[in-house]
């Protein structure tokens, strides 16, 4: 039996050892914390971003060179600001009409080089309410025969000890549909949007999002400039593209993001489903692997495999000359890969550059089942370099 | 299908039983963690992705239309 002076150092002990472990705890408690947004999503300090981003197709279609500038900044205690201008600068040749006249299937180019521009703003506000927060936004784009224009809004709730957040939202957006040659003419399409989302932490390396978007259009969809020559028997058919004036579709992202500790390395998966009343169904896997290479220096790796069925409506012969139909390749059955390598550098305390290029390629063959006959092929490079400073 | 929705919602329902308390968030709260680290860059992913094939969406709402799809 232990005596009372053991009992009263014994005591003493745990006291001892309770204060230590409750000021090692708080210790623990305040240091990864001081790393931890205050808010999720938040933005904690201003940063602003260059970013130059260029993409070529081969077989002299379409180029473009878009150079993006943005900047993201709490305004005041609870509302933060951002913006994005992007300026497209497009050239090349693009897709004009299809035709079997020799008696096989060839998609041919307009023979004129286009040249054209795109100019896009966006605008975003956001309001938070505790560690609850709404966002308006406003999003332009402009080119010479197109105006889009776009209003949303979402709010983003916390729960379960901000392990789960649920993110609501909806947009309208209203499209301008001109016509070159033709400047009286002016088509409209309007496009609504919803969205909901949850992103959940699954473990102190995990966590999980999933989002749900279901988009309503109706107006004008087809696109003016494609057309499709059909030569049946002796009769020949002049095809202009034409497509359903309403399309309504789902769209269902998951992402998941995992921290390797071993090797300091972030790891992602998305997949997205979608269907759509044109009669497509889709599937895309991405994967990423974030690895540090120094303290400056990081790479990461992309792969990304797409998968699309043909709409209900594309047909490469049209024995019409009006009624629905496409033959644009965009609603053909194929599979895409994307390969990309990206690096990232941080520079110093304020400063992180971003440089990286991938490869884009579809092939009907590459779709699980077989793709569309005939679709040609479609190569593909980007490269990008991305600069941006934190204050 | 409709088995990739109970492998995720599978994947939700058990998430809902994770509790990751606020010190446990260090690895989470790395910018590599991020789904897009870099705003601008995944918009212009999207943008392309957009251009080229018939479905999108999923990312969130915003975000103009173009002429090139």
């Amino acid at each position: 039996m232990a005596s009372a002076g053991e009992a009263v150092a014994a005591t003493d002990k745990t006291a001892t050892l309770r204060s230590a472990l409750q000021a090692l705890a708080a210790a623990a408690a305040t240091l990864p914390l001081a790393s931890l947004p205050v808010r999720a999503g938040q933005i904690e300090e201003a940063k602003v971003g260059l970013n130059l981003f260029s993409y070529q197709e081969r077989d002299g279609r379409i180029g473009v060179l878009a150079p993006t500038a943005w900047v993201q900044a709490p305004v005041a205690r609870d509302v933060d600001f951002e913006a994005r201008m992007t300026f497209d600068s497009v050239a090349g040749a693009s897709p004009q009409y299809v035709s079997n006249e020799g008696g096989t299937i060839v998609h041919t180019l307009s023979s004129a080089s286009i040249r054209e521009w795109r100019k896009e703003g966006m605008l975003k506000a956001t309001r938070w309410f505790g560690d609850d927060s709404l966002s308006l936004g406003a999003d332009v784009s402009s080119e010479h025969d197109y105006l889009s224009q776009t209003l949303s809004a979402d709010a983003k709730f916390e729960f379960l000890n901000k392990n789960v957040t649920w993110a609501i939202g909806a947009s309208v957006t209203n499209d301008a549909i001109g016509f070159t040659g033709f400047p009286s003419i002016q088509e409209k399409r309007t496009t609504r949007a919803l969205f909901t989302g949850i992103t959940q932490l699954l473990s102190p390396t995990d966590i999980l999002q999933s989002n749900l978007a279901y988009t309503n259009g109706k107006g004008y969809f087809n696109d003016y400039y494609e057309y499709t020559v059909s030569f049946l028997g002796r009769r020949a058919f002049l095809h202009r593209d034409q497509r359903p004036d309403s399309r309504r579709s789902v769209s269902w992202l998951t992402r998941w993001k995992h921290y390797v500790t071993a090797l300091g390395a972030a790891v992602g998966v998305d997949y997205r489903y979608y269907q759509d009343s044109w009669g497509i169904r889709s599937h895309m896997a991405e994967a990423s692997w974030h690895q540090p290479l120094s303290p400056t220096w990081a790479v990461r790796p992309v792969i990304r495999y797409y998968t699309q069925n043909a709409a209900d409506f594309y047909a490469t012969t049209i024995a019409s000359s009006s009624g629905v139909g496409s033959s644009d390749t965009r609603l053909a059955a194929f599979g895409a890969v994307t390969l990309a390598l990206n690096f990232s550098a941080r520079l110093g305390d304020r400063d992180t550059l971003e440089l990286g290029a991938g490869r884009y390629v579809q092939r009907a063959s590459w779709r699980s089942g077989g793709g569309s006959p005939d679709l040609p092929r479609f190569d593909a490079g980007y490269a990008m370099l991305g600069w941006t400073r934190s204050f | 299908m409709s088995r990739h929705c109970l492998l995720i919602l599978a994947l939700l329902a058990l998430a809902g039983c994770a509790n990751v308390e606020p010190w446990q968030r260090g690895y989470l709260a790395k910018p590599e963690m991020a789904f897009d680290p870099n705003p601008a860059t995944a918009v212009q992913m999207q943008h392309m992705y957009t251009s080229k094939e018939a479905a999108s969406g999923g990312y969130g709402v915003g975000g103009g239309g173009c002429g090139c799809n």
